[in-house]
């Protein structure tokens, strides 16, 4: 059954980035796209994109151990606005007395955490679905996947590039590659008119495998957006691709393909972690996952919920109203770290996408998965996951191009435990994973 | 019955509730700053009674993580209800395990309803809240007879419900309206493009 389309933007783009995008679709060697997309803007909700980039991102951050101000009106907003919240009486006067709220109970009952003045015809919607494994649907306004835009304009800033803009330019791909999703070229207003493509590297979604390679090569997008595995498939089937910049997010980035992936492609690669209830959060850009905009205050809990010094690890817990539709108040992401300040800018340290395992040595003591992953992060691989068995001994599990003794003689060094190491080809999910027998 | 002050004084006592009984009642995870059972225990002793039992003192903590939002409310009115108990008039007239009835067990259903500060700030509530409580201490306001104060009080607490009974049902069809539209959206795949991974 062919897929419905949608209609284009409220809002008309010219003549010339009309043909373009018609022009991209019916290339030679196009892939077999299978949607029509747009970044629905309108005049109104265009603007909130110009204002965001021009007064929110860039802004100062909150200063270590207080709030944000736009937090009190925010607060008020959301106890006035959002049913969920309003059960809860009036606004808490301490900020830790707000419960905190995760994923499956957000998806329990997601109509609850709308607030009343988003209207249902203005709602769009995006899926997620976690290693915990509870699908949620998230009511987005349409103006949040531009803010993304916004985000990766300023991260190219940092290495001193831009998103092009005007008709005719190829802005950004986001490269997927897997069995099935929805793929189409696309026009931004926010850019003006330039297009953006989201294809899928799956040999079933072209005509020739060897389109992949030609198509990419000869649109140049300037940027790049994948995941730790997309991206690992586009550095066999696009070698020549010059980006100036490429952007991976979904799940970490190791080190050893991160640094792979910029000699191949002579650009920076930089690790961005995003979530699809708010979307980029903060960016590796040398020293940590740095931040990337205060209009989200991020704190870090412990499982109670109450607040950690700065330095101090655990769960990482969210809080902004960057999607209208779905603000977001102390929400638990179901990844780990620590918060550190440097010159007035926060950073994400020990970032680890999951709940620690406890993974013992062959007397029995902890060891931190952390020495795991330190062992391997100089190897390129997709990704990995580390199972213990009753007898300690471990399999591990990696995609990426490797020698398995290699990495078994590494991590037995770093452990002193026996193990045996198992190739597989492509990698879903979390990049590094850890379980113990127990789990299984 | 008893008589006591006139319903005005009262209104104008919760009216004047400081901010330590509208604070945050202390929960399960160590955040907020009032100790609930505390503050029902010192008055109850103030009016001559025994200290809570630890029964009691369950009675005025939070219960379960899942109960969160209706404990605080509930909690929170209970502080409220502890300050107009405070009062210097009614507390001459208030047998302690009478002030125990009314937290306990009239006070869950109002905050079911209502957020406590309304209780504070809205003329209407202010004087809902004093009426219920002098109604369950068996106490007329000064002024009034028997029948005049239940008509009053059954007027506001009527208005009330009709009001929440209103808020309900408009809540529920919204709901409905928004879950019927996040499927059509869903079937449709409505999203602006995606330039990233999450």
């Amino acid at each position: 059954m062919p897929l419905p389309s949608i209609p284009m933007s409220e809002r008309l783009f010219s003549h010339f980035a009309a043909e373009h995008l018609k022009a991209l679709r019916e290339h030679p060697s196009a892939p077999k796209y299978n949607f029509e997309s747009s970044d629905l803007l309108t005049e109104e909700s265009l603007q909130d994109v110009k204002n965001f980039a021009r007064s929110t991102v860039g802004e100062p951050f909150w200063q270590e151990g207080s709030l944000p101000q736009w937090m009190p009106g925010f607060l008020q907003r959301v106890f006035r606005q959002v049913p969920y919240y309003r059960e809860f009486g009036d606004v808490p006067v301490d900020f830790a007395a707000i419960p905190t709220v995760d994923r499956a109970e957000l998806a329990a009952e997601i109509e609850r955490f709308i607030p009343d003045d988003v209207k249902p015809s203005e709602l769009t919607v995006y899926f997620t679905s976690g290693t915990s494994g509870d699908k949620l649907v998230v009511p987005t306004e349409a103006s949040v996947s531009s803010k993304v835009l916004v985000l990766l304009d300023r991260l190219a800033g940092f290495y001193g590039r831009s998103l092009p803009r005007g008709a005719g330019k190829v802005a950004l791909a986001a490269v997927f590659c897997q069995a099935e999703t929805l793929t189409y070229p696309s026009l931004s207003h926010y850019l003006e008119g330039a297009a953006t493509l989201k294809v899928n590297l799956h040999p079933d979604s072209w005509n020739k495998a060897e389109d992949r390679g030609r198509y990419l090569t000869e649109l140049a997008p300037e940027v790049i957006t994948g995941c730790p595995h997309s991206l690992s498939v586009l550095s066999q089937v696009a070698p020549g691709l010059r980006p100036s910049l490429m952007v991976s997010s979904a799940v970490a980035l190791s080190h050893g393909l991160r640094q792979e992936l910029e000699e191949q492609f002579q650009c920076p690669v930089v690790d961005v972690y995003s979530l699809t209830e708010c979307k980029f959060i903060a960016a590796d850009r040398g020293q940590g996952m740095a931040l990337l905009c205060p209009d989200l205050y991020v704190e870090i809990v412990d499982e109670k919920g109450r607040p950690l010094t700065s330095g101090e690890r655990g769960e990482i817990v969210v809080t902004g109203g960057r999607n209208r539709c779905l603000p977001l108040l102390r929400y638990r992401t179901g990844d780990y770290a620590a918060l550190r300040f440097v010159g007035g800018q926060p950073y994400l340290s020990d970032f680890q996408g999951r709940a620690p395992v406890e993974i013992v040595n062959s007397q029995g003591s902890l060891i931190s998965n952390l020495d795991i992953i330190g062992a391997l992060r100089d190897f390129p691989l997709v990704g990995f996951s580390f199972s213990q068995n009753a007898d300690r001994s471990f399999l591990l599990r990696f995609c990426g191009d490797c020698p398995p003794d290699k990495l078994v003689e590494v991590v037995s060094l770093a452990t002193g435990l026996s193990g045996s190491a198992e190739k597989v080809e492509s990698w879903n999910g979390k990049p590094q994973q850890f379980r113990t027998l127990n789990e299984e | 019955m008893k008589k006591g002050p006139p319903i005005e004084e009262l209104t104008r006592h919760l009216a004047e509730c400081p901010e330590s009984f509208l604070a945050e009642p202390l929960q399960p995870n160590g955040t907020g700053t009032v100790h609930v059972a505390a503050v029902v225990s010192d008055l109850i002793s103030m009016m001559g009674g025994e200290p809570l039992t630890s029964r009691q003192v369950k009675l005025f903590s939070y219960r379960s993580k899942k109960n969160l939002a209706t404990d605080r409310k509930r909690l929170r009115m209970v502080l409220v209800g502890c300050w107009l108990l405070y009062n210097s008039s009614l507390r001459e007239l208030t047998e302690p395990q009478d002030a125990l009835r009314f937290l306990e067990e009239e006070l869950p259903e109002l905050a079911s309803l209502l957020p406590s500060e309304q209780v504070v700030i809205d003329p209407e509530r202010r004087e809902e809240f004093s009426r219920l409580l002098l109604r369950t201490l068996d106490i007329l306001p000064e002024g009034e007879g028997e029948k005049e104060a239940e008509n009053r009080f059954e007027a506001l607490s009527t208005i009330k419900r009709d009001a929440v009974v209103r808020a309900a049902q408009e809540a529920e069809k919204r709901a409905r309206k928004l879950r019927e539209e996040l499927a059509r959206k869903e079937r449709e795949r409505r999203a602006a493009s995606v330039y990233s991974h999450e």
